[in-house]
């Protein structure tokens, strides 16, 4: 398990009642995170103050090589036709580093996932991994074709995919059989969507009423298993054995606890996992795509 | 099939080394799992499928009888000439080997060479029908790849009309200044010259340890490259130490050559 750290640093998550956690509160959920036995933490430049507090963490707790870490580009920093492409990706990921606070981390990944599609970034990350900044370059996809594209690239070696009982594109096309071939680590979000996963009708945006009908379906269908909506939507992300890792956020303590409690029970469910399996294909992308929600 | 081309002559890879090293003294017989680094650096030229003798080639100094032991023990000639005067040495050695028409040049410090590169700086050299070929005239391949070939006939040329300390002690200095000579160089698919698979210092033979130890004789420099990669910590030993130490030095010395020049 992964824990995504947008919640930090942002105020995020559609299911988010509680606002951004202060920075003492932040860094407990990490304390507590690392207790737990996480060891990688998920982030980006474009998380807000995410990094900063990882990288005080890390100084404070003096982890320094005892946990990973993956960041990310700032989203769209290339613009096309760009001639410096090398120095904007090194610059970036230099400025992670140092609000980090690390000479070099584990993970650098295109936030913007497009560029996997444009070979001079891609040859720029994997210069910057040549210079020891970084000891693995990838890409964070949306669409099966980035997933593709990425997961037959030569250079890359993560890659973070939209995955969960309601986004089950990728198990239509030969992604994860070509992810195991080409010794690529496949890192699993959004298995919850945001907490969208969680939430009651009551709670549910208007914009997102459409949402209503698969959550019925799913309770429908977990129900038959005993059980809840957060062990079927996790042992679904889980089963997928092309997934290497999961990554999750938390915007509290309690969720925290709830969901390692939850991951370290959590028994096969052969039968409800394969219940849940292709099942909702053709869901809409702007309730799967949450960077299409309506903020 | 390609028509082998008998005019192409054979190709002789003289290796200089010695024990004298301010920085890091009798480097060259550092042990790694009780192997010196110039007998796995012989070992790994001897690997490349285009050289056809290997020659190492080291001083008249007594600290060099060393050197000529481990030469006898593992079965390869060695020469003995000029310490300072590393042209000539190279020239006098090739002499006693007229059958070879091509000279490899590879210094006892890069332990890691490696056999692939060798032998495509040499059909470079060939296909283009070169006076000189090497991978650093422009540096990408990372320090301690470094590989140069010429042909006998240049060597005797810069031999003869070589002046400056620095050409004397750098051996080929005196041809790649020289326009007559056709070059060419051999890069790398990145830039990896900031990464230092040579010993010269300490630290760099904490990195050639690292590395013998997690790889096996056949792999070529790609496999240190990745290990360094996975390894940033191992990587930023000695990234800090510049290129071509001894280089900027002798230049110095032909700067006060020059000015010595101008006073008399």
């Amino acid at each position: 398990m992964v824990l995504g750290t947008v919640q930090l640093g942002l105020k995020y998550g559609i299911n988010n009642s509680h606002g951004q956690p202060s920075r003492e509160e932040a860094l407990g959920i990490l304390e507590r995170a690392y207790e737990q036995g996480i060891r990688m933490f998920d982030t980006a430049f474009s998380y807000g103050d995410a990094e900063e507090i990882i990288g005080e963490f890390i100084t404070r707790r003096k982890l320094n090589g005892q946990v990973q870490i993956i960041s990310k580009l700032e989203p769209n920093c290339v613009s096309e036709g760009s001639e410096n492409v090398l120095s904007i990706v090194e610059n970036g990921l230099r400025t992670s580093l140092r609000r980090i606070g690390r000479e070099y981390i584990d993970g650098y990944l295109l936030h913007t996932s497009s560029y996997i599609f444009r070979e001079e970034i891609v040859n720029a990350l994997h210069q910057c991994k040549i210079k020891g900044l970084v000891k693995n370059i990838g890409v964070s996809i949306y669409e099966e074709t980035e997933a593709l594209a990425a997961v037959r690239s030569s250079l890359i070696d993560y890659i973070q995919i939209p995955y969960s009982v309601f986004d089950q594109r990728l198990n239509q096309t030969e992604f994860f059989q070509l992810a195991k071939a080409n010794g690529k680590k496949v890192f699993a979000r959004t298995a919850f969507l945001q907490g969208l996963i969680f939430m009651t009708d009551k709670e549910i945006p208007d914009s997102l009423s459409g949402a209503k009908e698969y959550l019925k379906e799913f309770d429908d269908i977990i129900c038959r298993y005993g059980l809840s909506r957060l062990e079927a939507a996790l042992a679904f992300s889980a089963s997928q054995p092309g997934v290497d890792y999961i990554v999750f956020g938390v915007d509290t303590i309690e969720q925290l606890n709830e969901t390692m409690s939850v991951a370290a029970s959590l028994g096969e469910h052969f039968d409800c996992v394969a219940a849940l399996r292709d099942r909702f294909l053709n869901i809409e992308k702007n309730i799967i795509f949450p960077s299409l929600w309506k903020k | 099939m390609e028509k082998v081309d008998q005019s192409k002559g054979k190709v002789m890879c003289i290796l200089q080394a010695r024990m004298g090293s301010r920085r890091l003294p009798g480097k060259v017989l550092l042990r790694v799992q009780g192997v010196p680094l110039l007998e796995r650096e012989v070992k790994r030229i001897k690997r490349a499928k285009t050289v056809d003798k290997i020659v190492i080639a080291t001083t008249t100094n007594k600290e060099d009888d060393a050197i000529e032991n481990l030469a006898k023990r593992i079965g390869v000639d060695c020469f003995r000439g000029s310490e300072k005067d590393v042209l000539d040495r190279y020239y006098q050695c090739a002499l006693l080997y007229p059958g070879f028409s091509s000279i490899v040049r590879v210094t006892g410090d890069c332990p890691l060479i490696d056999p692939l590169v060798i032998d495509q700086v040499i059909s470079l050299f060939r296909r283009r029908h070169l006076d000189y070929a090497s991978n650093i005239q422009k540096e990408t391949f990372p320090d301690g790849m470094d590989i140069e070939v010429f042909t006998r006939k240049a060597l005797a040329e810069a031999a003869i009309a070589a002046r400056l300390p620095s050409e004397k002690e750098h051996v080929t200095l005196y041809m790649r200044r020289k326009r007559k000579f056709k070059k060419a160089n051999l890069a790398a698919e990145y830039d990896f010259s900031h990464i230092r698979l040579t010993v010269d210092q300490k630290e760099d033979f904490e990195v050639i340890k690292f590395l013998i130890e997690r790889s096996r004789l056949q792999d070529g420099y790609r496999k240190y490259i990745s290990l360094l990669i996975k390894h940033p910590e191992i990587m930023k030993k000695n990234m800090r130490i510049m290129r071509n130490e001894g280089l900027k030095k002798s230049l110095k010395k032909d700067r006060v050559m020059a000015r010595n020049n101008v006073k008399t």
